[in-house]
C-alpha cells in the first residue's frame, strides 16, 4: 500500500487555492463589479447616497386619501398582512402571535437575496417573494431588513432596499406598507463592533425613514419600545446583545399593533 | 442568529487562537520557517521568543501581562535554585513558600479577588455593616490558570528533590511559555519535558504527524464544537423561559458536545503543534463520554489536571491511606473552584464529590458490572453536571431545570411549539457527527487507513471546510479561555 503524505497533499491544495484566488482576482478586476464588500464603509460622512427621493412622486395617483394614524388594532388586523424580514421577523412569527399573517422571513435574509430566496410560507411548497405577491392581495405589508447587509456597501444596500420597496408597492398598490426600523444592538455590542454599531444602524434607519410618504408607506421604529434611553438596546431585553429574548417578542407584536394605521377617508 | 459575511475575524476579540486565519496562515508558517531553518542550539530561543509574540497577541490590550509572565519565569528560576543550594528543610520550605505565594498570589488577584470581595460585601450587608470593598475588575491574563499550575509543579518537584533546579533560564522559560500548551494545557510536569527541552529531533515524519493531529483537532473544534456551541447560544438567546422541554435537553446536549470538542480539539492542536516542534505531549482526553462512572470520567477528561491534583494535593494530604473522605472533598472543591470564581463552580465541584463518593461506596462496582446501566447513568449525569457548570446564575439554573423536568415547576408559556424540530433539523449533521466522534470508532478507523489516499483527501477537505467557516466568522472564542 502506498503511503500518501498529508503534508504533501495539503501543500498541493494550498498552491491550488493560491492559484485559484489569483485567477479569480484577475477575473474580478476585468469584469468590474458595481459593488464590493466594503467594511471601510465605516466612514459615516452623513451623506445618504443616491436615490433617496421619497416615493410619493413615483407612486402614481394616490387619490388624495387621508389616513388616520395610529390606532391600536386587534389581532384581526393581521389577517391580510404580510411580514418580510430576517431573523427578527422569524422571532416575531415564532414567539409572538402574528395571527393569520403570511411571513416571508429567514435568518440571514437581506435585500440582496430577497427575490432569489424561496421560503415555505405556511404549509405548502416553497415560494419566492414575487410569486407570493402575485398570488394574494395584501392589506398591509411589513418590511424589516438591513442588519445582515451591514458589511456591504451602504449605497448599494440602500439602492436595493428602495428597489424592494418600489417593486412591492407596484405589485401591491392597495396595500399599506410599514417600513420597520432595524433594532438597535446593546451598548456593549455597539462599542465592540465597528460593523454593527448603533450609529450605523441609525444611519440606515434614517435612510429608510426617508422612503416613507405618510400616505401609504409608513415608517415605524420599535427602538422606542426597547431602548435604554441612550440609543442602545436595553440589555435587560436580550441575552445575545442583538435579539430580544423569546418572551419579549409578544410585546414587540403588541407594539406593532399599536402602530397600526386605520383606513380613513 | 445573524449570519452575515463579515470579513475575517470580527472586531471583538482579535486574540490569536489556534483556530483562526491569523494563526494558521500568518503566525504558524512564519514561525515554523524560522524555527526549522535556525540551527538546533538556538531553536529554544526561537520557541521562547515566538511564544512571547504569540502571547502578546493574546493580551494585546494589556501587554504588561507578557511582562508578568517573564517575571514569573525569573522568580521561579531563582527560588528553585535557592532551594537547591541548601539541604536544610526549613530553608527550602521557605523558598518554596515564596515561590508558591508569588504564583498563586497573582492567580488569586486576577481570578478570585473580586469573588471574595463580593461575598464579603454581601456577608457584611447581612450583618448590617456597610463596608463595600471595591471591585478590581481585572481582565484575566489568558492561560494564567494553566501556567500557574505548570510552573508550581516545577517548584514543588524541585522541593521534593524529584528533579534538580534548572540552571538554564532559557530552558525554564521555554517550558513555561511554549505556545502550544501555554493557553490551555496540557499541563506538563517539568520532568516529562526536560529531556525534550535539551534534546529533541525534528523530521518530516514528525511534521506530518503534527499536521495530521492539528487538522483533526481543528476539525473537531470548528466543525463540531462551534456548531454545537451555536445551538447552545441560540437556546440562550431565546431565553430559558421560552424553550420547550425537548429543546432544553437538546440545548444541554449541545453544550455537552461543545465543551468536549472545544477542549479536546484544542488539546489535539496543541499536541500536533508540539509534534511539529519535536515534542511529545501527554494526551489530555481518552473518550471521556464512554466512561461508565464519574470516577472513570475524570481519569479520561482533562487528564493532566486530574494528575496535577492527585500528585500535588491528594497524595501529599494522605491519598487513600489517611482520611480519604476529606482528601477527596478538598480535591473536588478545588477542581470546581479552579474552573471559575463563582458559586456554581463550587456547587459543581461539590456535586462531583458526591457522585464520586457514592460510586466509591459501591455504585461504581455496579456500573462497571453492568455497562448498559453505566452508560445510561452517565447519559444523565454528564449533561446535568455541565448544566451546573455552564450557568453562573443560580436562578437561571433553577429555571433551566424546570424546563428539563417540567414537573419541577410551571412556566414555558412563551414557547414556540416545534422549536426543537427546527433546531434539530438545523444542527442534525453536527450533532450526529458529535455523537459518532464521542466513540472510539473514528480514531480506530483513521489509524487503520492512515496513509490511504482517501484519508489524506478527507483531511484536506476538513482543513478547507474549517478555513471557510473561520473566514465567514464562525469562530467562537474557546470556552476554556476564561481560565
Amino acid at each position: 500500500m502506498r503511503r500518501y503524505s498529508y503534508t504533501t497533499m495539503l501543500a498541493a491544495s494550498l498552491c491550488l487555492a493560491l492559484a485559484a484566488w489569483g485567477i479569480l482576482s484577475i477575473v474580478k478586476n476585468s469584469t468590474k463589479e458595481p459593488w464590493t464588500v466594503s467594511v471601510a464603509d465605516a466612514a459615516i460622512s452623513g451623506e445618504i447616497g443616491s436615490g433617496q427621493k421619497t416615493l410619493a412622486g413615483m407612486c402614481g395617483d394616490i387619490q388624495g386619501k387621508k389616513w388616520k394614524k395610529k390606532k391600536k388594532a386587534t389581532r384581526a388586523y393581521f389577517d391580510d398582512a404580510l411580514f418580510i424580514g430576517d431573523s427578527r421577523t422569524v422571532g416575531l412569527s415564532e414567539y409572538g402571535n402574528l395571527g393569520k399573517a403570511d411571513v416571508f422571513a429567514d435568518s440571514g435574509m437581506s435585500v440582496y437575496k430577497i427575490f432569489d430566496t424561496k421560503i415555505q410560507v405556511h404549509s405548502g411548497k416553497k415560494t419566492d417573494l414575487e410569486s407570493l405577491l402575485k398570488k394574494k392581495n395584501y392589506g398591509k405589508i411589513y418590511i424589516m431588513l438591513g442588519i445582515n447587509e451591514m458589511g456591504y456597501s451602504y449605497d448599494k444596500t440602500m439602492d436595493k432596499y428602495e428597489e424592494l420597496v418600489n417593486k412591492v408597492h407596484k405589485m401591491q398598490p392597495d396595500a399599506l406598507m410599514y417600513l420597520e426600523a432595524n433594532l438597535h444592538v446593546t451598548k456593549k455590542k455597539s462599542k465592540a463592533n465597528r460593523i454593527y454599531s448603533n450609529k450605523k444602524i441609525d444611519r440606515m434607519n434614517q435612510a429608510i425613514k426617508k422612503l416613507a410618504n405618510d400616505t401609504d408607506i409608513f415608517y415605524i421604529d420599535v427602538n422606542e419600545r426597547f431602548d435604554d434611553g441612550k440609543g442602545n438596546l436595553d440589555k435587560k431585553y436580550t441575552a445575545d446583545d442583538s435579539h430580544p429574548l423569546g418572551k419579549y417578542y409578544a410585546d414587540w407584536v403588541d407594539w406593532i399593533l399599536s402602530e397600526a394605521v386605520e383606513d380613513g377617508v | 442568529m445573524i449570519r452575515s459575511k463579515t470579513c475575517n475575524s470580527s472586531e471583538e476579540g482579535k486574540i490569536m487562537v489556534f483556530s483562526s486565519i491569523t494563526f494558521i496562515f500568518y503566525f504558524l508558517p512564519i514561525f515554523l520557517a524560522i524555527y526549522y531553518l535556525i540551527p538546533k542550539r538556538l531553536k529554544n530561543v526561537v520557541l521562547f521568543i515566538g511564544s512571547l509574540v504569540f502571547y502578546y497577541f493574546g493580551v494585546k490590550d494589556r501587554p504588561v501581562y507578557v511582562l508578568l509572565m517573564i517575571i514569573s519565569v525569573f522568580v521561579n528560576y531563582i527560588t528553585a535554585i535557592q532551594m537547591d543550594k541548601t539541604e536544610e528543610k526549613a530553608v527550602r520550605k521557605r523558598w518554596l513558600a515564596v515561590g508558591l505565594f508569588y504564583n498563586f498570589g497573582w492567580l488569586f488577584v486576577f481570578k478570585y479577588m473580586d469573588f471574595f470581595s463580593g461575598n464579603l460585601n454581601a456577608l457584611a450587608g447581612l450583618f448590617g455593616k456597610e463596608i463595600q470593598i471595591p471591585y478590581a475588575n481585572l481582565v484575566l491574563p489568558i492561560g494564567i490558570s494553566f501556567y500557574t499550575f505548570q510552573i508550581s509543579s516545577y517548584l514543588i518537584d524541585v522541593y521534593w528533590e524529584k528533579i534538580k533546579a534548572e540552571r538554564s533560564i532559557l530552558s525554564l522559560g521555554t517550558y513555561l511559555c511554549m505556545f502550544p500548551q501555554l493557553i490551555a494545557g496540557p499541563i506538563v510536569t517539568y520532568s516529562s519535558v526536560k529531556k525534550q527541552l535539551k534534546k529533541r529531533s525534528h523530521s518530516f515524519f514528525k511534521l506530518e504527524q503534527g499536521l495530521r493531529e492539528f487538522t483533526i483537532g481543528l476539525g473537531l473544534k470548528v466543525l463540531i464544537a462551534n456548531q454545537a456551541g451555536s445551538l447552545w447560544n441560540q437556546v440562550n438567546a431565546i431565553g430559558f423561559e421560552s424553550i420547550s422541554t425537548p429543546l432544553a435537553w437538546l440545548g444541554i446536549w449541545a453544550y455537552t458536545f461543545q465543551i468536549y470538542f472545544d477542549f479536546y480539539g484544542y488539546s489535539l492542536m496543541a499536541k500536533g503543534l508540539g509534534q511539529m516542534l519535536g515534542f511529545r505531549f501527554p494526551d489530555n482526553f481518552h473518550n471521556p463520554y464512554l466512561a461508565l462512572s464519574m470516577t472513570d470520567f475524570w481519569r479520561r477528561w482533562h487528564i493532566t489536571l486530574g494528575s496535577w491534583f492527585r500528585e500535588y494535593v491528594y497524595i501529599p494530604m494522605g491519598g487513600n491511606r489517611r482520611h480519604m473522605l476529606i482528601n477527596t472533598f478538598v480535591v473536588w472543591m478545588l477542581t470546581g473552584f479552579w474552573h471559575g470564581a463563582s458559586w456554581n463552580f463550587i456547587l459543581w465541584g461539590f456535586l462531583l464529590f458526591l457522585l464520586i463518593i457514592t460510586e466509591k461506596k459501591g455504585l461504581g462496582k455496579f456500573l462497571e458490572k453492568y455497562p448498559a446501566a453505566g452508560h445510561l447513568y452517565m447519559m444523565f449525569v454528564i449533561p446535568l453536571s455541565w448544566l451546573v457548570f455552564s450557568i453562573t446564575d443560580l436562578g437561571q439554573m433553577r429555571l433551566y431545570l424546570t424546563r428539563l423536568f417540567p414537573f419541577l415547576g410551571s412556566g414555558g408559556n412563551t414557547v414556540f411549539q416545534g422549536d426543537f424540530i427546527k433546531y434539530g433539523k438545523m444542527y442534525l449533521i453536527s450533532l450526529l457527527a458529535a455523537v459518532i466522534c464521542c466513540t472510539g470508532y473514528p480514531r480506530k478507523l483513521y489509524e487503520k487507513k492512515k496513509y490511504h489516499f482517501l484519508t489524506g483527501l478527507f483531511l484536506v477537505a476538513v482543513f478547507w471546510a474549517c478555513v471557510y467557516c473561520m473566514y465567514i466568522g464562525m469562530d467562537d472564542p474557546f470556552l476554556y479561555f476564561q481560565f
